[in-house]
């Protein structure tokens, strides 16, 4: 990314030390959840990566620009929408 | 053994903390004993004031480190609260010379232990040490200089490596009689380099009543290394030199975090670069001259400084204990562990060393595998540094990833640190090959395997 403008320099900062804030708070389980085999250290690796440039991590970000002392800064609501029975029913664990 | 309490019996060091609000003290020769009847029997009947002063400082701040609980362990989990806010009255002999070096104080301790000291220096009560007079000092060779030996590995190979060409004279710091032991092993496959009679040795003890039942009330102990080096330079003063040695590998003495939640003092900072500099500037202040920590493994991996070993002197180095538990052990024999972070360093040295079968007699209290969540911890670093280490431009990888990294690049150049580092990545394959680990699972398929990760010394 280039820092073309202000906005630029400030949402990567921010995005910066969100991603600081995250890995440190996934590292804490990371020795935990390889050693009792949950995961390989390369699928903790991928899920981390996919974490970091989810779109709750981005909107986290835009919310975070905004109240860059911390106070009211709230986390983005979840979007789990209430799918159809039929819907739930043919849908894998893991696509939900 | 002829003893004397370095401190004076009667110097009394009152502290307060922001957790202990009350007014707390040490006295020494009660509550803590600062043993040098190794700087004694050997150089001088007493040490330069300075040099005792340094002594009774390092000593008494580790006291307080050790006696005042830190809000949390994993400062992490309540937003930072790991740091302290201390503040100590400490007797020194020449308190004008101490109140100038206020900055160099508080910068050392903040740095070393990552909380906010304020330090202020009184007339000691006490009798004090008079100015050093020559004693043994004609039976040791011109020139020697005094070097930390901890009967580590390192210390033990900086001896053997570097006490061929240069006179040195191993300085050492115990808490219990094990140490002792085992600093004397080494010290006795290292002839014609040391002996344990020109050895100097310090022991530090504080008292139940200061520790807790359970040994001691902060287990963290961050200004431990403070103690080592006032330890060494007090006895360069006591010899009128102005180097002191102190061989760490470069991978060891930086010390990045493993884990991305270890935040600053977390991963010690003992052997840092920055900490011998800070020491280094408290020295000059305290004494008006130039004075020089030299770490000459500074750019080494700890395979490398392995494989420089005289081939004479293996067996020194096997003698040499690096586990972080073996000296406190209460079981017989004291055995490493074999899985802590110092033990598997040590494990993957040795590895990826010209002599991989340095350690093989070796018995370990755990076995390692692919459970063992410190060998995790260190493998998620090292597969961090191969991915930035392999980018298009390694060293602004590197160091994004591993922030910290920043502060030994003050003292270390950036391509020395990126060439260190990717040699360090590329020795682990070989340790995990010998577990039955798959470096694919790990690292990924395009984990570093661009040679053999051999040392030929």
């Amino acid at each position: 990314m280039q820092l073309s403008s202000p906005i630029t320099a400030t949402e990567l900062l921010a995005e910066r030390f969100l991603s600081r804030v995250a890995g440190a708070g996934l590292d804490h389980m990371l020795p935990t959840l390889v050693a009792d085999g949950s995961y390989t250290m390369v699928q903790l690796r991928d899920l981390f990566a996919r974490l970091s440039y989810s779109a709750p991590m981005a909107e986290l970000r835009d919310r975070f620009i905004r109240h860059p002392s911390g106070n009211g800064l709230r986390t983005p609501n979840r979007r789990t929408a209430v799918k159809p029975l039929r819907e739930l029913v043919d849908t894998g664990l893991e696509a939900l | 053994m002829k003893t004397v309490d370095v401190a004076p019996s009667d110097t009394v060091v009152r502290y307060w903390s922001d957790t202990t609000h009350d007014e707390h003290c040490i006295r020494f020769g009660d509550d803590a004993q600062l043993d040098g009847g190794g700087v004694v029997d050997l150089l001088s009947q007493h040490l330069p004031a300075v040099a005792a002063d340094l002594l009774d400082f390092a000593a008494s701040v580790y006291a307080i480190d050790r006696m005042v609980r830190r809000p949390s362990y994993f400062g992490y989990d309540n937003g930072g609260d790991w740091a302290r806010k201390l503040k100590a009255v400490f007797p020194v002999r020449d308190p004008d010379r101490w109140t100038q070096a206020q900055n160099e104080v508080h910068a050392l301790l903040e740095w070393l232990t990552d909380d906010l000291w304020e330090c202020t220096f009184v007339p000691t009560a006490g009798s004090g040490l008079r100015s050093g007079q020559n004693y043994l000092l004609s039976v040791l060779p011109n020139g020697i200089e005094p070097i930390l030996f901890s009967g580590g590995m390192d210390s033990s190979a900086g001896l053997a490596v570097h006490g061929q060409t240069q006179p040195l004279l191993p300085v050492s710091v115990v808490t219990n009689n094990h140490m002792t032991k085992v600093q004397r092993d080494v010290l006795d496959r290292l002839p014609g380099i040391a002996t344990e009679s020109r050895h100097v040795r310090f022991r530090v003890n504080l008292s139940r009543r200061l520790t807790g039942p359970s040994g001691q009330i902060e287990q963290t102990q961050r200004s431990r290394g403070l103690v080592f080096l006032a330890a060494g330079a007090a006895t360069a003063l006591t010899l009128g030199v102005d180097r002191l040695w102190f061989c760490e590998n470069g991978v060891g003495a930086v010390n990045l975090p493993y884990i991305r939640s270890q935040l600053g003092a977390q991963a010690t900072r003992s052997a840092h670069p920055r900490t011998t500099a800070g020491m280094e500037a408290l020295l000059r202040k305290l004494t008006g001259t130039r004075f020089t920590i030299h770490n000459p493994l500074l750019r080494m991996t700890k395979a490398e400084v392995i494989s420089a070993v005289p081939s004479e002197f293996t067996a020194a180095m096997a003698a040499s204990v690096s586990c972080d538990t073996s000296f406190a052990s209460r079981v017989k024999g004291h055995p490493r562990c074999g899985v802590c972070t110092s033990c598997l360093l040590r494990r993957q040295a040795v590895a990826s060393s010209r002599y991989p079968q340095l350690d093989e007699r070796l018995v370990y209290r755990e076995k390692v595998s692919a459970g063992t969540e410190q060998l995790v911890a260190m493998l998620w670093q090292a597969s961090r540094m191969s991915d930035a280490l392999r980018s298009d431009a390694p060293w602004p990888a590197l160091a994004g990833e591993f922030p910290t990294i920043l502060e030994a690049a003050r003292y270390i150049p950036n391509d020395a640190l990126t060439s260190m580092f990717t040699t360090y990545t590329r020795e682990w394959p070989l340790f995990m090959d010998s577990l039955g680990l798959r470096v694919d699972e790990w690292f990924g398929q395009d984990g570093d395997r661009t040679n053999d990760g051999h040392h030929s010394g």
